[in-house]
């Protein structure tokens, strides 16, 4: 029964026919490149006409050190013309050479000198390097050596002289009797068919349609940073405007202005890396404030507010140091803003944990905004962002809300999970900050969030250095 | 916050009431707690809130709990009678506060001694700041002799047997000790050191290192206590010993003042009033937005430990963690329980954007995709051996990192690039990449790096995808012949608008691509957003 094919096909089955096995060999009597016999291979393994087998080789050859005995003898041998020579008068070539000559049988010493026993007429080894002048692929090493005198385990010890490497050749045969017929008509359709009209009055071979074709990659988002993006758009759909700051902050921005007090536990919340030079900043952008910010510490934290300590740097720890920020005369009344950023601390990186992760955080400004609206706002966020239905509010402590709420999120499949923290900021912090309105802020776990949703165990997932990985990652949502 | 451990039985037993793991969990909402584990009679909390140290013990969050259960309302009282035991008190500049307490009648089993050791574990760790805030000694009364003296004395001449000890150990023997190793540190930079004695000489404690073996050496049993707590803070010393009195009141015992005379003036610790905050109910209810009437605030915040008298708030003084209204209105709304609140969105109408940089990245991105290229990420934070390999140095690295992986700062992505095509060798090649992210270098910038390695990568080929870019963006451009690492000379340059450097292209030399183990040719070009802007 006649099998209908491709002319690569054709000529790779008779060329195989003709006792052709490997590429190289089908290649040359089909007259097809490398490139046209592989594609033609594997349509027919996968037709199964075509069964491939494996075959290890070995490449042998000299190594820059082996090849300096192409023109000299091994040290073995030259230290047969030693006989008589004082041992301590050795130099290091002669001392090598003796090692092995001894082994060999071929000396010994009398009274501190050299004497030479047998002198062979022969040597495999020497032999061996010559004829390596060229590289050499063997298909059993083994019987390779014998011919030198050798085998695998004098090799080793010589191994030094040689680079020996393990080749894998491929040899094609055909498993199944095929009857070629070249498939009738015009194959690949080319511009000079076309403007020739050749092609008027021919029929068009048929393609096998379900063959393989050749894996494409798209230009493709991070996909984690596609789920950023898309959290970014919802939010600006809800009407936040974006909030941006530097990576570097003070501590006077990322923790005095927040009324986190200078020496208080509450600062030990969490770990923040400190910068090693400069040590520290100036605060002339946040000039009128600080003043207040120090009166309002000392005021109710009843200590001595540290002048020089807030203007440390440091790598921003938390994104609500981006909220203070802009409070700081850079909102307008009413106002929404967010922001999404990197943040820093120090800590182990395990599968639970980065040093370097990302947070977002919100704050709606307003004469009348409340708890009440907090919690309106946080829903709101559970259902659009993390697809939760049902949420819990628990009670919780931050030194700059009051109060201070943590949400909990349900998750179909996954069960509850802790999504972020929020509060109403406190009016003794939003006071010194020029602020005379209530301000809800919000921060929500970004990471941890998109993990639970999309099942990764591993928050490392998130920066993968892995290509494939990334390149067959899905974009979500 | 702290985590501490409790028994199920014995918290049962102080609130009055069985429990079961559903009940549990609703309570803990009013303490700001959350449970880690049970197991059996093992109950395993953390207590969120930092200021309200009475809640890392077991009495005082049962004190709380039998108030929200409605079996007690209003203020928690310490019922304190004076006891006229002195404690005389000279200069101490370590440590120079101090407030005594003494509590009669306790009943010391094997549980209060374990929750009464946590309690002090936890206050000296947090509250105390590792006891340099506030530190606490727990003694045996009737082996002290009053009147005792706290004052400072030369490290030699502090000699006794010190808890759990079997010989007399000198000042500067104890710091050799696991706690004076520990501790030490608080007073060795002092001439003298701080010591506690009583009326026949002998050492009750060395704050805050030790106790002595003989006053300090609590056992099991129907005890009369006293209680030393010394520190740098007398308003944080005075609250802890207040509570102190308070949890060892729930077990029974009764409360005693103890007059401690200074220099300059003498009182009876520990120092507690009942304080009264004024308060404006309505703006109380705005912010939390609730309306409710005299009676329901009432009700609610008697709940909470409150005492209301019409405008007036009353809470005792040892609550230094209400500041103003707004703690009062969180009380409030945690009595309220937030999940009886009616969630409600705030209707306010603002225009959403983006920040410039953001949308200009955006684009960026938008077109690197379109030129075929995978978006990868990676840490700002990273490891110097990593600028090694490229040639390259960094400007700014933290002081306190936990590993040199990320221990430097990057100022370009030219390294984290050259890193990750290290780690994907065996990918399938071409390898068309781009990375947008910040940099640190004198100021934080944004940048784009994009580059190709494959069998034909080359200045020509990244040249095309440049300008590319630019025409999409708008761009005119000038290139600028230099010579840089990781580049080959002669097939690099810098990349030029108006006068400005706003990056560089070129290809990559062996000897960098080597270091990183990478073997196919590599061309790329970084470009700072910032300046494109």
């Amino acid at each position: 029964m006649g099998v209908k094919m491709h002319p690569l096909e054709v000529k790779t089955i008779n060329a195989l026919k003709k006792g052709a096995k490997t590429i190289e060999e089908i290649s040359k009597l089909a007259n097809l490149n490398e490139d046209q016999v592989r594609k033609a291979l594997f349509w027919l393994k996968t037709k199964e006409i075509v069964k491939e087998n494996k075959i290890k080789k070995y490449l042998i050859k000299l190594s820059e050190f082996g090849k300096k005995y192409l023109k000299e003898d091994l040290p073995e041998i030259k230290v047969l013309k030693l006989n008589g020579k004082p041992l301590r008068e050795f130099g290091e070539e002669e001392k090598v050479g003796f090692g092995f000559a001894k082994k060999l049988g071929w000396i010994t010493v009398e009274n501190g000198k050299l004497k030479v026993l047998k002198k062979p007429k022969e040597y495999g080894l020497q032999k061996l390097i010559k004829d390596l002048e060229k590289e050499k692929i063997v298909n059993d090493l083994d019987s390779f050596l014998k011919k030198y005198n050798l085998n695998k385990k004098k090799i080793k010890e010589r191994a030094r002289l040689f680079e020996i490497e393990e080749k894998f050749e491929y040899s094609y045969e055909l498993i199944k009797k095929v009857d070629v017929k070249e498939g009738e008509g015009i194959g690949a359709l080319t511009p000079e068919i076309i403007s020739s009209g050749e092609w008027k009055g021919k029929k068009f071979r048929k393609f096998d349609i379900h063959s393989p074709s050749p894996k494409i990659y798209p230009g493709k988002k991070q996909f984690y940073r596609y789920f950023l993006d898309w959290v970014k758009r919802e939010l600006i759909s809800m009407g936040f405007q974006e909030m941006r700051g530097p990576l570097i902050e003070t501590n006077f921005v990322n923790c005095d202005a927040l009324f986190m007090p200078q020496d208080h536990p509450s600062r030990e919340i969490h770990d923040i890396y400190f910068i090693k030079e400069p040590k520290y900043g100036d605060l002339k952008e946040f000039e009128k404030y600080v003043e207040k910010v120090k009166e309002s510490h000392e005021k109710y934290w009843k200590y001595k507010f540290d002048l020089n300590l807030t203007k440390r740097l440091i790598l921003r720890s938390q994104v609500t140091a981006l909220s203070a920020r802009w409070l700081m005369g850079k909102v307008e009344i009413p106002g929404k803003y967010f922001a999404i950023g990197r943040v820093f601390r120090p800590d182990v990186v395990d599968w639970k944990h980065l040093t370097e992760f990302n947070q977002i955080e919100g704050i709606v400004l307003d004469e009348n905004i409340n708890l009440r609206n907090l919690l309106g706002m946080l829903k709101m966020f559970a259902e659009k962002i993390a697809g939760a239905k049902k949420v819990r509010f628990d009670s919780g402590y931050f030194p700059f809300t009051e109060p201070s709420v943590e949400m909990s999120v349900y998750i179909e499949g996954k069960g509850w999970t802790e999504v972020g923290g929020a509060g109403i900021f406190r009016p003794e912090m939003t006071k010194a900050l020029g602020i005379d309105v209530p301000v809800i802020a919000w921060g929500l776990g970004i990471d941890r969030l998109f993990m639970i949703k999309y099942g990764l165990k591993d928050i490392r997932y998130l920066f993968s250095q892995d290509l494939n990985w990334l390149r067959d990652a899905k974009c979500l949502p | 916050m702290p985590t501490i451990e409790i028994s199920l039985e014995d918290l049962e037993n102080l609130i009055g009431e069985k429990l079961d793991e559903k009940k549990l969990e609703e309570l803990v909402f009013y303490i700001k707690g959350e449970i880690e584990e049970i197991e059996g009679d093992k109950l395993i909390l953390e207590l969120k809130d930092t200021n309200r140290p009475e809640l890392w013990s077991v009495e005082g969050i049962s004190i709380f709990l039998r108030r929200i259960l409605g079996k007690d309302k209003g203020i928690p009282q310490i019922k304190l009678k004076k006891s006229n035991l002195k404690v005389f008190v000279e200069e101490v500049k370590a440590r120079p506060y101090i407030a005594c307490g003494i509590v009669r009648n306790v009943d010391i089993g094997d549980e209060t001694l374990r929750q009464l050791m946590q309690f002090q574990e936890k206050i000296h760790q947090t509250f105390g700041r590792n006891r340099k805030k506030v530190a606490i000694g727990i003694h045996e009364l009737d082996k002290i002799k009053f009147p005792i003296y706290y004052r400072e004395e030369l490290p030699d001449e502090i000699q006794f047997v010190p808890l759990n000890e079997n010989k007399v150990m000198n000042g500067w023997e104890i710091l050799e000790t696991e706690k004076g190793k520990k501790y030490g540190d608080l007073i060795k930079s002092f001439e003298k050191w701080p010591v506690i004695r009583d009326s026949e000489n002998k050492v009750l404690s060395f704050p805050p290192i030790i106790n002595s073996e003989i006053t300090g050496h609590v056992k099991p049993g129907k005890k009369d206590l006293f209680i030393d707590v010394t520190g740098t803070d007398f308003e944080a010393v005075n609250q802890a010993l207040s509570i102190l009195l308070l949890i060892l009141q729930e077990r029974g015992g009764k409360p005693e003042t103890c007059e401690v005379i200074y220099k300059d003036k003498k009182l009876h610790t520990p120092q507690i009033n009942i304080v009264e905050l004024k308060v404006d109910w309505n703006q109380i209810l705005k912010w939390i937005g609730l309306n409710l009437d005299k009676n329901q605030i009432k009700e609610l915040l008697e709940k909470m430990g409150y005492e209301v008298k019409g405008e007036k708030v009353r809470f005792p003084s040892w609550r230094r963690d209400i500041l103003g209204w707004v703690d009062i209105a969180e009380d409030l709304a945690i009595a309220y329980n937030y999940n009886n609140i009616e969630p409600e969105e705030p209707k306010v109408y603002f225009k959403g954007g983006l920040s410039k940089i953001e949308e200009f990245s955006d684009k960026i991105r938008n077109i690197c995709v379109g030129l075929g290229g995978q978006e990868i990420m990676t840490f700002i934070l990273t490891n110097p051996e990593i600028f090694e390999k490229a040639g390259l140095t960094w400007e700014r690295e933290v002081e306190n990192p936990m590993s040199k992986n990320y221990s430097i700062l990057r100022n370009t992505l030219i390294p984290s690039f050259l890193d990750f095509l290290s780690k994907n060798t065996k990918a399938r090649y071409p390898q068309i990449l781009f990375e947008d992210g910040e940099v640190i270098g004198k100021k934080t910038e944004r940048r784009l790096i994009f580059g190709i390695a494959s069998q034909d990568s080359s200045f020509s080929k990244i040249k095309s995808y440049l300008e590319a870019l630019m025409k999409e963006l708008g761009k005119e451009f000038k290139l600028r012949e230099i010579r840089e690492n990781p580049f080959i000379e002669g097939r690099v340059g810098e990349i030029i608008i108006g006068k400005k450097r706003v990056g560089v292209i070129g290809e990559i030399h062996p000897k960098f691509l080597e270091n990183f183990g990478i073997k196919m040719p590599v061309a790329l070009f970084e470009i700072v957003e910032d300046e494109l802007l």
